[in-house]
């Protein structure tokens, strides 16, 4: 926590009303970050739609907007009236670059500071404040005590975009081996047998990452508002944080080498290309449990020291001018 | 110096990175003072902003004419770099005409533009590109890399080296479409069916120790050119720091890089099978070469470089365009009214004759038209441009893409294009908007996105609700200003069914409707404040308050004669009797006071609910539908006039007339009635909905007349507005806004096609209304009943319906337009059934 009298006061703000937003928990994540910076006084979060009252009346340095701007519903008129009107800086940290980025214009228009979740769809925002912040883990949320007892060997949990079951299926020989746990939504259950339609919270994801021998890390291929560049993402999503956090071995598909920059290859992730690359690191791996867990306290270690909300709100701090 | 504008012309271009780089390039650039990367929707008013002097036009493909003539009109240079030669090249030498200088990616095509054509390949960034040079050969983590579209030259060759190097690690990604043939590589789809960012592609590069260039190969597709210049990705892969084998069809590679020292060619798969082989077992050389191709790349083959070339060219072409846009203008600056209805068609009311009267009036100085729907009610699919002769110049068509009515839609691809087609093809300088209803609320957005200024006069509340009278499903005021919008959604479900949030989604996207306007013009600051209520976040200097004039140009004020005390009280009730101008309280007005010396005269057209209560009221003489010359005539005679409107009237012309006629009105006390009469000023003034109270008043007026004249004599000119004088703001309004915004051009090139999507700016949902899930009633098995069902359900249409069913629709009825309509209903339908008499 930061001394006293550089303390701010922040208000986070979902980018989204919570009428519509099914996404809520990853704005707590965001808000404990504040918190262990600035410390509980400091910090007060708000739904979109009662963002501008709550400003008014809590006064803060700055407002984050966290979250997406793709609902029609998203109206930030206000809240850069409640900004002008306190004259503090209005940031937006959104998470479903690019997959919704066709939407962003909305941000643009009413932001001081932009970041974005994705290095490559930076790029594409025009606008003189813009800057990539990956997604990252919670401490709390997400730390999972290392465990010998494995209850599976593969996990993957997701919705099933067709980039997912098109990979899963590619390595289901190697999975058919080996006890295999894949949830989520849409799998199509009767062509894989270890894959069952059920949602996880975050939380019990966590104990999932912490009780599984290797995490499958696929990125999604599934885009809502994509048209304008049809852009790739660059970055990993908050799962590759999160399932660090837990402890994890990852198995991660290498679609952008920007993974490097976040963990290292062979001693804190596992990168692979092609199923024999996969079989080749699940045979060396699978029944050497101290290789294991060297890899995910080594990935857990890099979490905690380099991708918590609170790393990545100092990343925030370090730009913004106030 | 240059002042750059940077535009990519297509608006949804998965190479835009080329334009990114490009930006970068410029930044950096000696030659240049600023660049402003811009999109369809800003183009020009960014080109004005910024004061560019040089137009740069990108990609060229999907190029929107219309814009880009505009902005090379603004702009003293202005070029284009197309990228897309050979293969776009017929549509390229079309577009060209509209720029000085042309630049090819493509050498074969520079002939094609004359003059004017430049060959200018493309590049590499050094921001996304570049890679540090490995020194160690152990330092890559694949020994080759392919990237690119799953042609089938491609997956042949691919396929020939997978079945000769099988424990080569090989990084590849082939994605392919629905235009190429299905293949297969002999391993599992997902290690080479995905897409990688451009950045990461050049890092994959760079990570591998040799790198394949291979063109996409056309031979079987009949006709297409061959591209003489290589594209990006030899530069690309070159500043990555890899080692390239380049397929010898790539032409033109010799012009930018040197075999042997900069990369290495092959003729055929087995060419580079042998040769990969060769440069895997021999780092040393392969590195050298891959830093070669590096240096040079960095020297000589950036976008910088070619910005260079560039700039070059054009410090030859002089500044003719300068010239252009100061040329003395010949004609008259073109206005387009875009509104609901005109004078004389159809139902009409004060805002047709407003219009038709200014339209007259502004004449000598503007060339004036109106944009408005072609059939009433509006059906949302045909539209008509007419002259201010209300001749019609010509039809038009537009489709709403998911059916329904078009009060339930907020933006529409088709008409937002219409409408850019009408604003071009009659080069219209500034459109005024008069009212949305019939028209797609989007579309200020397309004049704003033409730099065009417009105007919005508020007439009513359609910005604010779809019941642009403010009325509720209780037929009364609904007060949105100072009551909770939740409201908004009982109302809206119990009228028209529409799920909850509908009018938070439309309120949101008028708001940002309001914002393309450069003014927004209220009648009066009752309206401005309803507005400002609605939308607190507007700005004040969007704002300008100006009473509408009644038609007739003379402000000289009829002088009556003192009234004889009790000689008797003659009442006017002008304009359209309806419950929203308050019928239900004159009727009951006219009851109260039956027995006094008081003759009412209601002149307009009456609604048919008071045909028949009207029929039996002897104080009560029923005129006809007056036109503006009637006037006079009409107010004569007249000592008092009554406006009881039951909604905050705007700025009410009736008013004005019969102020100008020294007629003393009696007002509610709501809207620009409220604001407009000073209570025993200049009228009476009594509390909203106070029937009583105007009793009183008529009553005591009845037998005193000294109040009446008193008032009568307060009443000024200033109370209400002229026609020269409204006039001549509206002209000084247009004039300021047509010399700081307009984009007119001098000669339309050709008509482009604009709309939310190519401005930048989608909508998720093109509708605000949504119908709420049909609900079951339990105990009357009614399916959705909507107030509309109602509306067509009558009460004598029994034969089919049982009892409990009436007694619904009844209730029903009584709810959306009160007791004493449903009274009048029932009395009517019971006197037709008794066969008393017919109804007229």
């Amino acid at each position: 926590m930061i001394m006293l009298d550089n303390r701010k006061k922040v208000l986070v703000v979902g980018a989204s009303p919570d009428s519509v937003n099914q996404n809520t928990i990853m704005r707590s994540f965001v808000v404990e970050g504040f918190v262990d910076l600035f410390g509980n006084d400091y910090v007060e979060e708000s739904p979109l739609e009662y963002s501008y009252v709550l400003a008014k009346k809590f006064e803060p340095n700055l407002i984050v907007a966290f979250g997406s701007c793709m609902p029609d519903e998203c109206d930030y008129s206000l809240l850069r009236k409640a900004c002008d009107e306190l004259k503090i800086p209005l940031i937006f940290w959104l998470h479903d670059d690019p997959y919704e980025i066709d939407f962003n214009y909305r941000a643009i228009s009413v932001a001081d500071y932009i970041f974005s979740n994705d290095k490559w769809a930076t790029e594409f925002y025009n606008h003189p404040n813009s800057y990539h912040l990956p997604m990252a883990a919670s401490k709390s949320a997400h730390f999972r005590p290392q465990t010998c007892n494995t209850l599976q060997d593969f996990f993957f949990c997701g919705v099933a975009f067709p980039n997912r079951q098109q990979l899963i299926g590619d390595i289901a020989p190697l999975l058919r081996k080996y006890k295999t746990t894949i949830l989520g939504a849409d799998w199509p259950i009767d062509e894989c047998e270890f894959t069952e339609n059920r949602r996880v919270g975050n939380s019990e994801l966590s104990d999932y990452y912490q009780n599984s021998k290797f995490v499958i890390n696929i990125g999604r291929d599934f885009n809502l508002a994509n048209d304008r560049y049809q852009l790739v993402p660059s970055t990993p999503g908050p799962r590759t944080f999160e399932a660090a956090m837990a402890g994890a071995v990852q198995l991660y598909f290498v679609e952008s080498m920007e993974i490097v920059e976040y963990f290292e290859d062979g001693s804190e992730i596992l990168l692979f290309d092609d199923l024999k690359g996969l079989t080749d690191i699940v045979e060396r791996l699978a029944e050497n449990p101290e290789a294991r867990n060297s890899i995910g306290k080594n990935a857990q270690r890099r979490a905690l020291k380099e991708h918590t909300y609170y790393e990545r709100i100092k990343s925030m701090l370090e730009v913004i001018d106030i | 110096m240059y002042s750059v504008l940077l535009l990519d012309t297509k608006a949804k271009n998965p190479n835009h990175y080329l334009v990114n780089a490009l930006m970068y390039a410029l930044e950096e650039h000696p030659e240049v003072s600023s660049v402003v990367m811009t999109d369809y929707g800003r183009a020009i008013s960014d080109a004005k902003q910024y004061s560019c002097n040089l137009f740069l036009a990108f990609d060229g493909e999907e190029i929107n004419l219309d814009i880009c003539q505009r902005v090379a009109e603004i702009c003293s240079r202005s070029v284009v770099w197309f990228t897309e030669d050979p293969y776009e090249r017929d549509v390229n030498v079309k577009a060209s005409e509209l720029f000085d200088l042309v630049f090819t990616n493509d050498a074969g095509s520079v002939k094609s533009y004359g003059a004017k054509g430049r060959h200018l390949p493309l590049a590499a960034s050094e921001k996304y590109h570049f890679f540090p040079t490995h020194k160690s050969d152990h330092d890559y983590r694949y020994d080759l890399f392919f990237v690119g579209t799953a042609w089938p030259n491609r997956v042949r060759l691919i396929n020939d080296i997978l079945a000769s190097l099988h424990d080569i690690k090989l990084k590849l990604a082939l994605p392919s479409n629905e235009h190429l043939p299905e293949f297969s590589l002999g391993y599992p789809s997902s290690f080479y069916n995905w897409r990688v960012p451009n950045t990461e592609f050049c890092r994959l590069a760079n990570n591998s120790s040799v790198s394949l260039s291979i063109p996409r190969d056309f031979s079987g597709c009949g006709g297409i050119s061959v591209a003489e210049t290589p594209g990006p990705r030899l530069f690309e892969l070159a500043m990555a720091g890899t080692f390239q084998l380049v397929d010898v069809a790539t032409l033109g590679v010799d012009q930018f890089y040197v075999e042997g020292q900069d990369y290495i060619s092959f003729v055929d798969a087995d060419d580079c099978i042998d040769k990969l082989n060769y440069y895997l077992n021999n780092p040393s050389e392969r590195i050298v070469i891959a830093e070669n191709a590096q240096k040079k790349t960095l020297e000589k083959h950036t976008y910088i470089n070619r910005l260079d070339i560039m700039f070059g060219e054009l410090s030859k072409v002089p500044e003719y365009k300068a010239l252009h846009h100061k040329s003395v203008k010949v004609c008259k600056d073109k206005v387009l009214i875009v509104t609901h209805n005109v004078l004389g068609r159809g139902q009409f009311g004060g805002v047709e004759v407003y219009q038709d009267a200014l339209t007259q009036e502004l004449q000598d100085k503007f060339e004036l038209y109106y944009y408005v729907p072609a059939d009433s009610p509006a059906s949302g699919l045909s539209y008509v441009v007419l002259d201010c002769d209300y001749i019609e110049l010509k039809g038009y068509s537009a489709t709403l893409a998911e059916g329904g009515s078009i009060d339930h839609y907020l933006s529409s691809s088709s008409h937002e294009k219409l409408f850019h087609q009408v604003l071009s093809e009659y080069n219209i300088s500034l459109v005024h908007f008069q009212h949305f209803l019939g028209h797609m609320p989007s579309l200020p957005f397309v004049s704003k996105a033409l730099a065009i200024p417009s105007v919005f006069s508020v007439h009513d509340y359609f910005p604010i609700c779809s019941k642009f009278n403010l009325l509720d499903f209780r037929g009364g005021y609904c007060a949105p200003d100072v009551r909770s919008e939740k409201n908004c959604d009982i109302c809206l479900r119990e009228m028209d069914g529409a799920i909850s949030g509908s009018q938070s989604k439309r309120r949101l996207f008028m708001r940002r409707v309001f914002e393309q306007f450069d003014i927004v013009h209220a009648n009066s600051k009752s309206t401005l404040n309803m507005v400002k209520a609605l939308y607190p976040t507007l700005k004040s200097e969007l704002f300008k308050v100006e009473g509408i004039p009644i038609a007739s140009s003379s402000v000289d004020r009829l002088k009556k004669e003192s009234r004889v005390p009790n000689s008797g009280l003659n009442v006017a009730i002008i304009g359209n009797f309806t419950k929203n101008k308050g019928g239900d309280h004159f009727v009951r007005i006219f009851d109260e006071m039956r027995d006094c010396n008081i003759s009412f005269n209601v002149h307009g057209a009456v609604a048919p609910e008071y045909f028949e209560v009207l029929r039996f009221m002897s104080n009560v003489n029923v005129y006809h539908q007056y036109t503006p010359s009637e006037v006079s005539g009409i107010l004569e005679n007249i000592d008092v006039s009554l406006h009881l409107s039951i909604w905050p009237e705007t700025y009410c012309l009736t008013l004005s007339e019969v102020w100008k006629h020294g007629v003393v009105p009696i007002v509610f006390d709501i809207g620009a009635l409220g604001e407009r009469v000073q209570n025993s000023v200049n009228g009476f003034k009594v509390p909203f909905q106070d029937t009583g109270a105007v009793v009183e008043i008529l009553q005591r007026i009845l037998f005193e007349s000294s109040e009446l004249d008193r008032i009568r004599l307060n009443i000024q000119d200033d109370y209400y507005v002229s026609l020269p004088s409204h006039k001549q703001w509206v002209e000084d309004l247009y004039s300021e806004l047509i010399d700081c915004n307009s984009s007119s051009i001098s000669n339309v090139v050709t008509l482009g096609s604009l709309d939310l999507d190519l401005i930048g700016l989608p909508v998720n949902d093109n509708k605000w209304f949504k119908l709420q899930p049909a609900i079951k009633s339990t105990t009357e098995e009614i399916e959705e009943v909507t107030l509309y069902e109602i509306e067509e359900v009558t009460l004598y249409n029994e034969t089919s319906r049982s009892l409990s069913e009436h007694l619904h629709y009844v209730v029903q009825y009584i709810r959306r337009y009160g007791i004493l309509r449903a009274s009048l209903k029932i009395v009517t339908v019971s006197l037709r059934r008794l066969g008393t008499f017919t109804v007229k």
